[in-house]
Parts: structure tokens; C-alpha cells; sequence
């Protein structure tokens, strides 16, 4: 996915886009901040999908409920 | 997901780049989870973690692959490899006036989180090799915390928290203790609780699961979102089995005459509670902890 922006969700409804490097970052430190785990690089990737995906038809990314 | 972090503490970890020099760094996996002061690394540990203590060592990224040098352009961060080697000195003021060899011994070579030259000191050599046997998700039987933050708006009860009204997960180590680690985090998420207790287990979600109550001060709630909570009949097992289905709602209300119960019965609890808690906590029959499921 290098080059895209992605975006992952968690299943407490936390959610953060960006590029890969931000978004493995930011993930990691949510995982560790709130649900004491900690995902590999792998793992995350494996949870991102593109974020034009993720925004869904008809939304607009940029007032989409991203906490990061 | 696994679980073994790896963690080094008591050196010193020169990440690369133009990033300050660190304590501690911790890895799961191939992955740089954690990287920063002592204290902070080891608030992440999970009780069945790795801890290393470096003695005085330094920590330098080298390539993913190749010869081991440094300095690299590779950096460690957090959400990279954890590509890495361990030196008895600080390679930066490597100097051959003190007579001895300027070059620092490399004690460690770790790539992909895995030992592959020397051992990481003040410990066993704990490679971390890859069994082909062993399965790369954790599939020990995890023990999960199911948080509901609750607290009292006016003359009502209402869930928050980080997820919102929505049961907070916390995985829980083997050997962690489920309250202090519960505790732990909500009060770094959010702020100091006034009360954490458990209040309920089941099986579920292929994990067993300990419902906790976490009762905080109309204060901490901030922009979390946040739901009245609503009245449900209790699931019920029969004599010698639990209930078939425990919806969420119905955690709740057990967590809550499970409160009920303590305040009058705990009175460590009923004096923690500020008097509008036991008013709003008079509507629920109490009743102890019990298996839900």
C-alpha cells in the first residue's frame, strides 16, 4: 500500500487515516494506549483498506469521524 | 496478535535521524512498538513479556539486511522493524586515545525483532526463533476486560468512555492482575477513577471475559461520547448452567446491582460513592458477582 493513503478502523469505532507510516504508527499507540496490545506492521496493514474505500460513496474524507 | 513483547530498558537507544536519545525500546514481532523513557516502555509490559536489562548498552538501528554497520540511514521508530544492534559503548564517542579498542563489541544483532548474533544482555538468549509449528496469532485462551465507564449526569446513570458508550476491550496478560491493569489504563485514558471493580465473567468472543464497572467523576467525561443507560431483565442460567445469551445491556445492569450490592455491603465502596451515587444506585436490587455465561 505504499504510496496510498489507508485507513484503519478499530472495532471500538476509533478510526485514522493517513499514509502507511503514520497510520502503523498511530494504530500501535492506540492498541497500547486503550486496549493494552500492541500490532505488528502486518497486522495493521492487514486491517487498512485504501481510504477512498473506507470513506464510502457519497462521503467526504475530510469530514469523516477520524479520532487519530 | 501476539503477545511477547520484548522489552530493553537501562541503556541507551540511539534511534537515528534527529531523534533524541531514549532509555527503553520494545518490540512485538518484527515491530517497534514502544520507544522512550524507562517508565513509560515498561507501563506496556504484559507480564509475560521479555525484559532485558542493557546494563549501560546502547541500542543502534543497522540495515534489514547485510552487514551490521552504523551509523545506517535506517532509523527505529515505532511501527518499523525492530532491525537492531546492542554495543557495550556509545558508538558516538568511539576514540582511540583511552588505548583501548575504539570500536564498540557488538553484544547483539537482532533483525525482525529475532536474535540473530550474541544474546541480549541480563537475560537468557531468548532468540525469539520462529517455530513452523507455532501459529503466528496468539491462540492461548486470551482474557479480555470488558470496561463500561459509567457515571452520573445529574439525576441519571450514563456509559461513556475512549469507545464511547460501547463496552471498552482490553486484552489481558497471562499473569497481568486484571484490576491493576484495568485501573492502569483507564486512568492514563482518561483520568483517575473513582472505583474499578469487577463485577462479572463469561465466555465469550472465544476469550474469557471479566466485566468491569469503572465509575468516574462527571469531570473526566470531556468530548467522550455518552448514553443514558437504560432498564433490562437480567439473563439467567439455569441451576447448573449459565445463560445461553447475555446481550451487553444486560452486563450492564448486572455490573450495576452488582454496584448496588457493594455500596452497601463494601464499605470501601459505599465510601468512595458520593452520596448522589447511592441514590441513583437505590433503583438497582443488588446483587453479587456472578458468572454471566
Amino acid at each position: 500500500m505504499d504510496g496510498e493513503t489507508i485507513t484503519v478502523r478499530c472495532v471500538c469505532g476509533w478510526e485514522t487515516s493517513g499514509p502507511e507510516v503514520a497510520v502503523i504508527r498511530t494504530t500501535i499507540e492506540h492498541g497500547l494506549k486503550l486496549h493494552n496490545m500492541a500490532p505488528t506492521r502486518a497486522e495493521v496493514l492487514a486491517m487498512a483498506v485504501p481510504s477512498a474505500r473506507a470513506a464510502g460513496p457519497g462521503d467526504d474524507p475530510t469530514l469523516g469521524p477520524s479520532v487519530s | 496478535m501476539t503477545h511477547r513483547y520484548t522489552l530493553l530498558v537501562g541503556g541507551t537507544v540511539i534511534p537515528g535521524g534527529d531523534e533524541p536519545d531514549a532509555a527503553a525500546i520494545a518490540w512485538a514481532e518484527d515491530t517497534v512498538i514502544a520507544l522512550g523513557a524507562e517508565l513509560d516502555v515498561r507501563a506496556i509490559s504484559r507480564g509475560d513479556s521479555h525484559l532485558f536489562d542493557l546494563g549501560g548498552a546502547f541500542v543502534v538501528p543497522i540495515a534489514p539486511e547485510g552487514d551490521a554497520k552504523w551509523p545506517v540511514a535506517a532509523t527505529l521508530e515505532v511501527g518499523e522493524r525492530a532491525d537492531l544492534a546492542v554495543l557495550d559503548r556509545d558508538p558516538r564517542m568511539a576514540r582511540a586515545d583511552d588505548g583501548r579498542d575504539p570500536r564498540p563489541r557488538t553484544v547483539a544483532i537482532v533483525r525482525g525483532g529475532r536474535v540473530l548474533a550474541g544474546a541480549l544482555p541480563g537475560g537468557s538468549t531468548n532468540r525469539h526463533e520462529h517455530d513452523p509449528s507455532e501459529p503466528a496469532f496468539d491462540v492461548e485462551g486470551p482474557v479480555q476486560a470488558e470496561v463500561f465507564v459509567v457515571w452520573l449526569a445529574g439525576d441519571h446513570l450514563e456509559l461513556t468512555g475512549p469507545c464511547g458508550p460501547a463496552p471498552w476491550i482490553i486484552e489481558l496478560g497471562v499473569t497481568d492482575h486484571p484490576v491493576e491493569v484495568v485501573t492502569r489504563i483507564v486512568r492514563d485514558a482518561i483520568g483517575r477513577p473513582l472505583l474499578v471493580h469487577s463485577t462479572s465473567w463469561r465466555r465469550d468472543r472465544d476469550a474469557l471475559i471479566l466485566s468491569f464497572v469503572a465509575v468516574i467523576d462527571a469531570a473526566l467525561v470531556g468530548p467522550m461520547a455518552s448514553a443514558p443507560i437504560g432498564r433490562i431483565d437480567l439473563a439467567r442460567g439455569e441451576a447448573s448452567a449459565a445463560p445461553r445469551a447475555v446481550a451487553t445491556d444486560q452486563v450492564v445492569e448486572h455490573g450495576l446491582r452488582h454496584l448496588a450490592w457493594l455500596a452497601q455491603d463494601d464499605p470501601v465502596v459505599a465510601h468512595e460513592l458520593p452520596a448522589a451515587w447511592h441514590l441513583a444506585l437505590a433503583e438497582y436490587m443488588p446483587e453479587p458477582f456472578r458468572n454471566l455465561g
